[in-house]
């Protein structure tokens, strides 16, 4: 018996056609990095995003264009920093208007960074709440309880915020409505070596599943 | 119609709940037009009850009357305990029991009226005019006038009275920080009404502890707007106190407030998400309690070529403009490591050709440098470094920096 | 490898420029090179006293300036022949009599008036400064201070030059002698926006790079690009012209047929000393005499 047949004689029995495939689908805010947009359609608000990649994989750089994107549209961001690691000059770079950007320097604490992001959920009216633990160790990481990432989920949930959180790995397994795997493909170098090099960017290969379609968009980063 | 509150406790400030013209006629009498208020409350009984609930409520033990004129209502509050009430054209009769003494004549006018056998208002009253000012002059005659109840006089307002402080004494010293939030949270109230009655709020608080060693601790918040939140002003105060204890227990207790016209904003449908201001001081705190003093704010860069210099500034910072604003090509960020992370380095001819730091390993496969920056010469804390882009085995790319002090780790592009 | 500065500023650039031209002059000799090109800013203040000490210390002093421009760039220029000097001064003259003091600013179309004998340097070559200059005066000048930015925009002006086909030339444009001057410079860059050391922030220059470097740290800092630095040589030996060949030359003065302007002078002297003394005493005509023998 195929799973149509099966959904036709539930639907009878219920009287009516079911709606539990048909969640409305979340606002989606564009990240400013077209080739993740067209792909992703954006980043779900209400929803936990999580942006994963080992070091240098472009992860941080596609945090601050959503950043950017977030306080061009005049929304408040908060940025919990676990690992201290967010540097200001790199994000006025990148188009982060810093005064619309909160930032909570935990100190090398994944624990402190999970309550203090809780305490901002909760306290609401911020379009952007950012968990990173892109330096945490992926032990430590892995230790936040499904329950701790579940409760986040729940707590942005019908809320105009969009949860991201940045890692080494993805974490939050079921609770994260989109999971943007990157990893670097080249990098670029111009000049001469010794003399007039010069280190240009490097180029994203992002992974990720939309409407249950994988999908990999690629995206250059550039660094002047 | 006037009332007139006497008794010990803050009287102006429970009067000025009232009405707007207040005279402070002595130090333990304060009295106040309430003219008008029986259109809010109803009969002159209604208007008292609603004083003496009022004065309840605060703590204040006062006697109040309410009459037709000033004095009456003074006499009165002085005379009789608990709540009197005059009735129009009765005050004459109200009265009559009274001493003399009560009005506070001369005391040489006193002494004359006691051999006269004049002990009360109602035989003061009942002296013919013409012997009082023939015998006793003017002075006499307001005795007479204030005796019958019948002066008529405009009260002195109390002009600048808009001190919003309030204090309580203990009898017996509190140490802890939870008996001591029921004290706050009654100071807060009250002032919160009074400011509310004025249709005012306030952007600071000011708390001043007495201690049992006879010291105080003083506590000062600032608000990004103004507000009337009782119940975050409060848990703003406890979380303050418990980052910043007392050093002993507490006797006296002072608060004060700025009072301030409050933001008239308006919400409208287009304004972008925000977090209300009061609640995100709140949130800030709580936050501030477990990562430290500093470490929670807006980044503000600052204007040297100094690497990484910012400072993070409390409290909303003016908007920066982006410098640069090309959305479409994401910009190359850098994490910082914090604390630098010190690296051994290999060189070869004069370059950076094997690292290795704390989770930093590798041989160099590509590098760009030096970029050199130096500066701050004519203080004590200049510095100099050179800067090299690097690309490690370890399959990452890094800033790694030389300076005098040795090789350093800045951070990972990413 | 020889190198050859060709755009070094002293103090004569009013608080632009850390060290008097003897400095430059003196570390051109001490660091072995042949000649020096000093351009102040809109102007030529510096170059008499460069020219005399450059004499001394057996240095080659070239002569020119760095032209602001109403487009906001400025432009270094080098004056290879007399002519090209005559026109650089005109320039400024020019710039200078229509605006207050410490202002001014020449057009694009001025620049092209007074072209002929300049050599233009410049950040950012394009097509109407190859039309004003043409391919032997213009050059793309190259600046390597240890600065990302600097070294990006370095790569992108190379390319235009090779569209363009002009030659990319060296300099470290040194706004003083050696490293320590930088302090200094500092001090005045501080004084010139009305702000304190510690106010000044990035008015500051970054680091100590903008001193005369020596022939062989150029050549290293260019050792991708030798054309760079043998092309300093190659502009420097077309700089003909240096103070020494100012050959200044009078007015000439319109003279009727038959007459130079020495017997017509001599004649109206005469006829002016007939009316003046009466009678013209011998005393009279030899003073007159004398004076006229001296011209």
């Amino acid at each position: 018996m195929g799973a149509a047949v099966l959904l036709k004689q539930f639907e009878s029995i219920l009287g009516g056609p079911l709606g539990w495939q048909s969640r409305p689908e979340p606002e989606r805010a564009l990240t400013g990095v077209a080739e993740i947009d067209s792909a992703t359609g954006g980043l779900p608000r209400g929803c936990l995003t999580e942006i994963a990649g080992p070091a240098s994989s472009g992860r941080t750089s596609l945090l601050l264009s959503v950043l950017a994107a977030a306080t061009a549209r005049e929304e408040a961001c908060a940025l919990v920093d676990a690992e201290d690691a967010f540097s200001p000059h790199s994000a006025a770079d990148a188009g982060v208007q810093l005064g619309r950007l909160l930032w909570v320097r935990c100190g090398h604490s994944a624990e402190h960074a999970l309550k203090a992001s809780d305490l901002l959920i909760q306290g609401g009216g911020f379009g952007m709440v950012v968990m990173d633990l892109g330096d945490t160790p992926p032990a430590t990481a892995r230790r936040i309880s499904l329950a701790s990432w579940f409760r986040l989920r729940r707590a942005v949930e019908h809320t105009p915020t969009m949860l991201v959180s940045v890692a080494r790995q993805s974490n939050a397994r079921t609770c994260a409505s989109l999971v943007i795997e990157c990893g670097r493909n080249t990098t670029t170098w111009s000049g001469a070596r010794s003399v007039s090099r010069l280190l240009r960017g490097f180029e994203v290969r992002a992974q990720s599943t939309h409407r249950r379609k994988q999908c990999t968009p690629v995206f250059t980063v550039r660094a002047i | 119609m006037y009332a007139c509150l006497h008794g010990p406790g803050n009287l102006t400030a429970l009067a000025f709940e009232f009405s707007p013209t207040v005279e402070a006629t002595a130090p333990d009498t304060v009295t106040f037009d309430v003219a008008g208020l029986d259109r809010l409350f109803g009969l002159p009984q209604d208007v008292a009850g609603a004083i003496a609930r009022r004065a309840r409520e605060t703590g204040v033990k006062a006697s109040l009357a309410l009459a037709g004129n000033p004095d009456a209502a003074i006499c009165a509050a002085r005379g009789f305990p608990g709540v009197s009430l005059i009735p129009h054209g009765d005050e004459g009769k109200f009265l009559a029991t009274l001493p003399l003494g009560l009005l506070s004549p001369t005391p040489q006018l006193l002494e004359t009226l006691e051999r006269w056998g004049i002990r009360r208002f109602h035989e003061m009253a009942s002296l013919p005019p013409l012997g009082i000012a023939e015998r006793l002059g003017p002075e006499g005659l307001r005795l007479r006038e204030l005796a019958r109840g019948e002066g008529d006089r405009k009260l002195l307002p109390l002009v600048d009275a808009l001190q919003f402080e309030d204090e309580i004494e203990l009898d017996y010293p509190v140490e802890l920080l939870e008996p001591l939030a029921f004290l706050l949270a009654r100071l807060i109230n009250g002032l919160a009404t009074r400011l509310a009655t004025r249709g005012l709020a306030t952007d600071e608080l000011r708390l001043r502890l007495k201690l049992e060693t006879g010291g105080t601790h003083e506590r000062s918040l600032r608000l990004p707007v103004p507000s009337l939140d009782t119940k975050a002003f409060l848990k703003l105060l406890q979380l303050d106190l418990e980052a910043n204890p007392p050093a002993a227990p507490i006797v006296h207790l002072r608060m004060g407030v700025n009072p301030v016209k409050p933001q008239a904003a308006q919400s409208g449908l287009f304004v972008p998400v925000a977090p209300e201001p009061v609640k995100l001081e709140l949130t800030l705190a709580r936050i501030q309690a477990f990562v430290g003093e500093g470490r929670v704010g807006i980044p503000d860069l600052l204007d040297s070529h100094r690497p990484d210099a910012f400072r993070i500034q409390k409290g909303t910072a003016t908007l920066v403009k982006p410098r640069l604003k090309n959305a479409t090509v994401p910009f190359m960020a850098l994490r910082i490591f914090r604390p630098r992370r010190a690296a051994r380095v290999a060189l070869a001819s004069g370059m950076p050709s094997f690292v290795m730091a704390d989770g930093v390993r590798g041989k160099v496969l590509d590098l760009a440098g030096p970029w050199r920056t130096s500066g701050d010469w004519w203080t004590l804390d200049p510095w100099q470094r050179d800067e090299w882009d690097i690309a490690l085995s370890d399959g990452a790319l890094y800033r790694i920096y030389c300076e005098q002090a040795g090789w350093f780790v800045e951070g990972s592009y990413d | 490898m020889t190198y050859v500065e060709l755009h070094a500023r002293s103090a004569f650039s009013f608080l632009e420029g850390s060290c008097v031209p003897e400095d430059l002059a003196g570390a051109c000799a001490n660091l072995d090179m042949p000649a020096m090109a000093l351009l102040d800013r809109n102007g030529v203040y510096g170059s008499p006293r460069f020219h005399m000490a450059a004499k001394k210390a057996g240095v080659r002093a070239h002569i020119g300036s760095e032209i602001t421009c109403t487009n906001g760039r400025t432009y270094p220029l080098l004056a290879a022949s007399r002519e090209g000097y005559r026109n650089l001064c005109r320039m400024v003259t020019r710039m200078k009599l229509r605006a207050a003091k410490g202002e001014g600013a020449a057009t694009l179309e001025e620049l092209a008036e007074f072209s002929r004998g300049l050599i233009c340097l410049t950040a950012h070559p394009d097509e109407r400064l190859l039309d004003i200059f043409g391919k032997h005066a213009l050059c793309a000048e190259l600046q390597r201070h240890h600065n990302r930015e600097e070294e990006a925009h370095n790569q992108t002006v190379v390319e235009r030059a090779r569209s363009l086909g002009i030659p990319i030339v060296a300099t470290n444009n040194p706004a003083y002698a050696i490293p320590a001057q930088r302090e200094l410079l500092d001090v005045f860059t501080c004084i010139r926006n009305k702000v304190t050391l510690a106010t000044a922030g990035r008015l500051l220059e970054r680091n100590s790079e903008r001193h005369v470097k020596t022939p062989a740290d150029m050549a290293r800092l260019f050792a991708d690009l030798p054309e760079a630095i043998a092309n300093t040589r190659e502009i420097s030996s077309r700089l003909d012209f240096t103070l020494a060949d100012l050959g200044y030359e009078f007015p000439r003065y319109p003279v009727p047929e038959g007459e130079t302007q020495m017997s017509l002078l001599r004649r109206l002297a005469d006829e002016g000393a007939r009316r003046r003394y009466r009678p013209y005493h011998e005393r009279a005509r030899k003073q007159i005499e004398r004076e006229l023998a001296l011209i």
